[in-house]
């Protein structure tokens, strides 16, 4: 946030809205730290129940949009954005300028869920915030496990499930190194059990889960 | 993209739409800290 926040003041007389989203089902009270330490002066808005990762499609943070006066989403990165990136921060310059900001990168996740998986997810996250609003917070993570289980690659599921679980890694400072090795640990257990592969969770079927017969040749 | 409202830090709502009558938004995603 310093860096945008460095951004922000070198770029005040231009006409554009600079907005951080915090993805944090916590809501303004886990942000509001991070934004007063950081002397932001431009906002930060908290999705508190993921309404526009759903929307985007995005599965990871930090990522970067650019939307133009007309609503057009004139560029994307999900995943590694940072103003402190030469590259990045030339995309935002040239967009800001006016230019074409160029070619968006490719998602680094390409791998996407069905229509119905999606919406199945959506339900079990919604499902778990209503849950977590009603202070049922072990029913609630029961919830969001059920959506990783169908979405196993979705970060920003696996994040609200250890800040939940584990609120002390992610307030009032981030544990980085615990989530590298929380994450190792699950993913361990994920390719142990089935539920995803050793590189990675790009398995297209998860709802079909091990009680599915493969596809024969015929299909 | 389609308009959507969420609240900021303190409490105080944001609309993309009226971001946009001033301009170009430029939208960051993170979890907490940096």
């Amino acid at each position: 946030m310093p860096g945008w926040q460095h951004f922000s003041q070198a770029h005040a007389a231009a006409d554009f809205s600079l907005v951080s989203v915090a993805i944090d089902h916590a809501g303004p009270e886990a942000a509001r730290p991070f934004v007063e330490a950081a002397g932001a002066t431009f906002p930060t808005v908290v999705d508190r129940y993921g309404t526009l990762s759903r929307l985007l499609g995005f599965k990871a943070v930090p990522n970067g949009v650019l939307v133009d006066e007309d609503g057009t989403i004139r560029w994307t990165k999900f995943g590694g954005f940072s103003i402190d990136d030469r590259d990045d921060a030339a995309v935002v310059e040239r967009f800001l300028r006016g230019e074409e900001p160029g070619p968006s990168p490719t998602d680094p996740a390409p791998y996407r869920l069905g229509p119905l998986e999606r919406e199945l997810v959506e339900t079990k996250l919604r499902l778990g915030h209503l849950l977590l609003d009603a202070g049922q917070g072990a029913e609630a993570v029961a919830a969001w496990r059920g959506a990783l289980r169908l979405d196993p690659e979705n970060l920003t599921i696996r994040k609200q499930i250890w800040a939940a679980e584990h609120p002390a890694k992610f307030h009032p400072t981030i544990d980085f190194g615990w989530q590298k090795g929380q994450l190792a640990a699950e993913r361990a257990a994920e390719v142990a059990a089935g539920v995803c592969g050793p590189d990675g969770c790009p398995l297209p079927a998860p709802l079909a889960g091990a009680d599915a017969p493969p596809p024969s040749p015929a299909d | 993209m389609n308009d959507f409202a969420l609240t900021d830090q303190t409490g105080q709502p944001w609309r993309l739409a009226e971001a946009r009558q001033q301009g170009a938004v430029v939208l960051v995603f993170y979890r907490g800290d940096w």
